[in-house]
């Protein structure tokens, strides 16, 4: 199985050094930053329902979801979060955190397109100042909730 | 409908079956929709319907994701919306809720109806509710299973405790077990419901000597607090076969209850809201009338109508006496949500109850009849649906028969089948109550009519109370022989010129009544003093000789009424017929009708002449005259209005308004439909057999519940009454009914149905719909219309143009309506015309902070074409 903890933790590294430059990185600090919550979102998502590898059964007992085979979510950051009910029915409680999480899926607003495609967006003028506190915010929030659902 | 059902209803229509729709804090809607529609479009133009969508339901867009299948296929996105969802906590509930899903119907393979009684809070006497329901059931043959499932706090237990053996294990032994134990053919379950050491006993009822069934939580103990705490309470109703479901097949097959009676756990916790939210067919909210209640089970009633449909009924329990009680429930009434013509139960403080260690409390039982009666509506009603749709109902709907009768016919030929005793008749009996007062059409005629003319009938409802009386009319219809409206001018100018009080007129007259109907006082007048008296009466009003009244007659009573000496010896007869009545133990009644057609209205002399005999009334009574009795039939506006020395007098005790009662009007509209109608009476019968004697005692709720198979019982997807609803539409501003208003709407409701269409959509459980009702009350507002117009003539000009007012108004409107019409036709000021409006029924102050002074009332609006202001009732 894939090393999304290490991934989210290079991916994060890598995100937050390119922010520091002097050039424009916003297209790939966008598509990075989202790829880290990505792959933290994966890494809760194992340790919720205790995969050994994908389509496996969820082993998490009393769960909605518990003896159903759990499928990689892709980059669907969303439905990564539904694959967890607990995490889920906190998250709908919580609009900021809904608001945040909108952000990193789609970095430059509703019609365009989301942190995954636009790594084919040569660059971009928009702000990564209100970005970086969704991305702190969406993190920050995950690791609040971690305890609390596994 | 709210706004994320709205958006869930329109996402249906665009792409069915093609989204999952979720709505988080703050309207956050998160969608995720797959569908083809979607090929060779832009995300904007995908996004660009869905977003309005969205804002025209008020919610925020969220994270919303539009694939085409292909695409949702490499984003390996699936859609996880299930239909068949049942809420197992409060908080799938509101999520369900807030999502704007609705839970569907349960089916279960028993027809067990299960009925949860509830509280938000403690102490409110919900398990006393319960029980006395459920003995009030068990008496109207239905057999009953009482489940405890206050499992934190069980009290059944104690209130309804086994007599057979000690109780061992109740219900959370049963669902333990069968939740965690483990079976096999060498293994089985050990808990059983029935058998000596079943958990389920029964409690015999003494009054109907049947069973109600007790499931008991359990003996509480170290060993339930374990079970209890072990329990997954989510498993317990998941599948088909959890545990709970296989306690209710075993319940139904061992005990075949006809209904359960849940006792559920209060406030916001998992088992409370398992029973309500999973469990409920039907379900009670008891709740005391204060505040820290109302907003609790405003949203739990909210929460239970949304998901499912299920119109919780409100109990108020217990409600302090007197005035206390009547405030804390006018308060607490605008914060429950209730509609207008909603109904809640209302269970006063009862000593007996609060003090009780047994039951049932039989003394207090009637408080609880509501909630059985709503329960056991519900059974009469499919047996209505059966028994309708096996006949025909057309036939049923034209065999219906609803004549114009007068007041002749019903004392008369229809009088067993149509004559309708108000709650007012037995006070009309008593001998204090000397002025009946009403409006027109309330029937006080009639009442005079059935005392003067149909003595038997009259004596057949009055319970032997006319038995030694004799009742006479001393003016009125009954009597041809009588002074008539331009007599009484001249009697009046007569009287005027000799200065003559009209109390001495109204004795002079009563003494002609008397001598003309009755013999024995022929005998009193022989008296020798009297001779001068005798010798007037029998050359001028025997009543063989004398069948018309003319001059003579005229000239002989003012006679008798201006020359002193006459009018003492009429005082003086008057006192030795009272003697002579005494001694034989008989009184006479003195009925006068008619006054105010035959007393000119409005003229300068009509106060002088009523007062008159208002005061000879009270002055017999002070010559203890208790043997003769008045009562005078006497328009309630032209009471009102007269002044004279005295009237304080004649206060609750001795005056009756004359009113058409809710109860009255049910009543009415039960004895039109039955007596009309043959075969309707004998479907009538089939549901709810109601006895001529039991008719006149019945109560609102019988008497509803007897009227469905007429108009239906409630509104549709509205917790009202449909009776209570044709009620409301045919009163007036003070509250005032007319018999001939209901002949009316139901003559003309039957010819709208006859034309209707008898395809699939028409009911099977009653033969008038609501558009057809809705038809009738148009013409009985005409029908009463044209009877105030007739009534007040003096105000023609005004109705004339009523119609250029609202059915709310400012007191400006009808003022400058009043100047156009009718301002300067009399010296009646504008205050007095506003009086008289509301004196009428026409009109009601609406209160202080309104935005309209007066509202026309409902049962008038339609008849003067009135247009409806939005947002009143319809």
């Amino acid at each position: 199985m894939e090393d999304f903890t290490g991934a989210y933790i290079q991916r994060k590294r890598d995100a937050l050094a390119l922010l520091v430059l002097q050039d424009n990185h916003s297209v790939t600090v966008f598509h990075l930053g989202g790829i880290a919550v990505e792959c933290y979102l994966k890494s809760l998502l194992i340790a919720y329902h205790r995969l050994s590898a994908w389509k496996h059964k969820s082993l998490k007992p009393n769960d909605p979801l518990f003896d159903k085979p759990i499928k990689n979510p892709s980059h669907d950051l969303m439905e990564a979060i539904k694959n967890m009910p607990d995490l889920y029915n906190i998250a709908m409680t919580n609009s900021e955190f809904l608001n945040h999480l909108k952000v990193i899926i789609k970095p430059l607003g509703e019609d365009s397109s989301d942190y995954i495609s636009l790594r084919y967006l040569a660059e971009t003028t928009a702000s990564t100042e209100e970005w970086l506190q969704s991305f702190n915010y969406v993190l920050g929030w995950l690791e609040h909730n971690r305890e609390a659902v596994l | 409908m709210n706004s994320a059902k709205q958006l869930r209803h329109k996402l249906t229509q665009k792409f069915p079956q093609q989204f999952d729709l979720d709505i988080g804090a703050g309207g956050f809607v998160l969608l995720t929709v797959i569908s083809e529609q979607f090929e060779n479009q832009t995300r904007k133009e995908r996004l660009h319907p869905i977003e309005s969508l969205i804002q025209d339901a008020g919610l925020a867009i969220g994270i919303i994701e539009l694939y085409t299948p292909e695409e949702a296929q490499e984003q390996s996105t699936t859609l996880r919306e299930t239909d068949n969802i049942f809420p197992a906590s409060w908080q799938e509930a509101v999520s369900l809720l807030s999502s704007g899903k609705v839970t569907p119907t349960q089916k279960t393979e028993h027809p067990i109806k299960r009925v949860v009684f509830y509280s938000y809070k403690g102490g409110v006497g919900r398990t006393t509710s319960l029980i006395q329901t459920a003995f009030q059931l068990t008496r109207a043959g239905k057999r009953v299973v009482i489940v405890d499932m206050d499992v934190e706090a069980p009290g059944i237990q104690t209130l309804l405790p086994r007599q057979d053996l000690e109780l061992d294990e109740g219900l959370v032994d049963y669902l333990w077990e069968k939740q965690t134990c483990f079976f096999d053919e060498n293994h089985q379950a050990k808990i059983k419901l029935s058998g000596d050491t079943g958990i389920v006993y029964s409690v015999k009822d003494a009054d109907s000597h049947r069973p109600i069934f007790i499931v008991p939580a359990g003996k509480i103990g170290q060993r339930y607090i374990q079970r209890l705490s072990v329990l997954t309470t989510v498993q317990l109703f998941a599948q088909a076969n959890d545990p709970w479901h296989q306690f209710e097949q075993e319940l139904w097959e061992q005990f075949q209850p006809d209904i359960m009676l849940i006792d559920a756990r209060t406030g916001l916790n998992e088992w409370g809201g398992l029973s309500l939210l999973h469990l409920a067919d039907d379900a009670f909210i008891a709740l005391y009338p204060s505040k820290q209640n109302a907003e609790g089970v405003y949203f739990i009633r909210h929460l239970l109508e949304e998901l499912g449909g299920i119109d919780a009924k409100l109990i108020l329990s217990p409600i302090p006496e007197g005035l206390i009680g009547e405030e804390l429930v006018k308060n607490i009434k605008p914060l429950l949500g209730l509609t207008k013509d909603e109904q809640f139960i209302s269970i006063p403080y009862h000593p007996n109850i609060a003090g009780s260690s047994k039951f049932p409390v039989e003394t207090a039982l009637a408080y609880y009849s509501p909630i059985a009666n709503n329960l056991l509506e519900k059974s009469s009603l499919a047996e209505a649906d059966t028994l309708i749709t096996s006949s025909n109902r057309l036939d049923l709907v034209k065999s219906l028969s609803f004549p114009e009768r007068d007041a002749a016919s019903i004392l008369d030929a229809d009088f067993d089948a149509i004559f309708q005793k108000t709650a007012d008749f037995e006070r009309c009996l008593d001998d204090a109550v000397w002025v009946i007062r009403g409006r027109k059409g309330t029937g006080k005629s009639t009442l005079y009519t059935l005392f003067t003319q149909h003595i038997e009938n009259a004596k057949k409802r009055s319970l032997g109370r006319l038995e030694a009386i004799k009742i006479l009319s001393a003016h009125g219809e009954s009597d041809d022989f009588r002074p008539t409206g331009d007599v009484f001018s001249k009697i009046q100018q007569k009287l005027k010129i000799n200065q003559t009080d009209w109390l001495s007129f109204w004795r002079a007259y009563a003494v002609i009544c008397i001598y003309r109907s009755c013999p024995e006082f022929s005998e009193v007048l022989k008296k020798a003093k009297l001779k001068p008296l005798l010798s007037r009466l029998e050359y001028n009003f025997k009543k063989d000789a004398h069948k018309i009244w003319s001059i003579k007659h005229t000239n002989k009573l003012t006679e008798l009424a201006t020359d002193e000496k006459l009018n003492a010896y009429c005082r003086d007869a008057l006192s030795y017929f009272n003697q002579s009545l005494k001694m034989q133990n008989q009184k006479t009644w003195l009925l006068y009708d008619d006054l105010d057609q035959d007393i000119q209205e409005n003229s300068s002399w009509q106060q002088e002449a009523l007062s008159g005999l208002m005061r000879f009334i009270y002055d017999a009574n002070n010559q203890n005259l208790y043997h003769i009795r008045f009562k005078v039939f006497l328009r309630e506006d032209i009471w009102n209005n007269l002044v004279f020395t005295n009237k304080s007098h004649f206060g609750e005790a001795r005056t009756l308004l004359l009113q058409w009662g809710k109860t009255d009007f049910f009543r009415l509209a039960y004895r039109l439909s039955v007596g009309g109608s043959a075969s309707f009476k004998t479907l009538a019968n089939r549901i709810l057999p109601l006895a001529e004697n039991e008719l006149d005692e019945a109560d609102e709720e019988t008497l509803r519940q007897a009227l469905a198979p007429l108009w239906g019982l409630k509104q549709r997807s509205k917790n009202a009454y449909v009776a209570q609803w044709v009620y409301t539409r045919l009163t007036d501003a003070s509250d005032n009914t007319y018999p001939r208003s209901l002949t009316t709407l139901l003559k003309k409701a039957q010819e709208v149905e006859l034309e209707s269409k008898h395809g699939k959509t028409a009911p099977t459980d009653h033969l008038l719909r609501r558009n057809s009702l809705t038809e009738g009350l148009v013409a009985a507002s005409v029908e009463r219309c044209d009877a105030i117009k007739e009534e007040h003539k003096e105000f023609t000009a005004f109705f004339e143009n009523i119609n250029e007012l609202k059915s709310l108004f400012k007191q400006k409107d009808l003022q400058d309506l009043w100047q156009k019409t009718i301002a300067g036709k009399s010296d009646q000021s504008f205050d007095g015309f506003v009086k008289r409006l509301e004196q009428i029924g026409l009109i009601s102050k609406k209160k202080n902070n309104s935005r309209y002074d007066y509202a026309v009332a409902d049962l008038y609006v339609y008849g003067f074409g009135v247009q409806r202001i939005q947002g009143q009732q319809k």
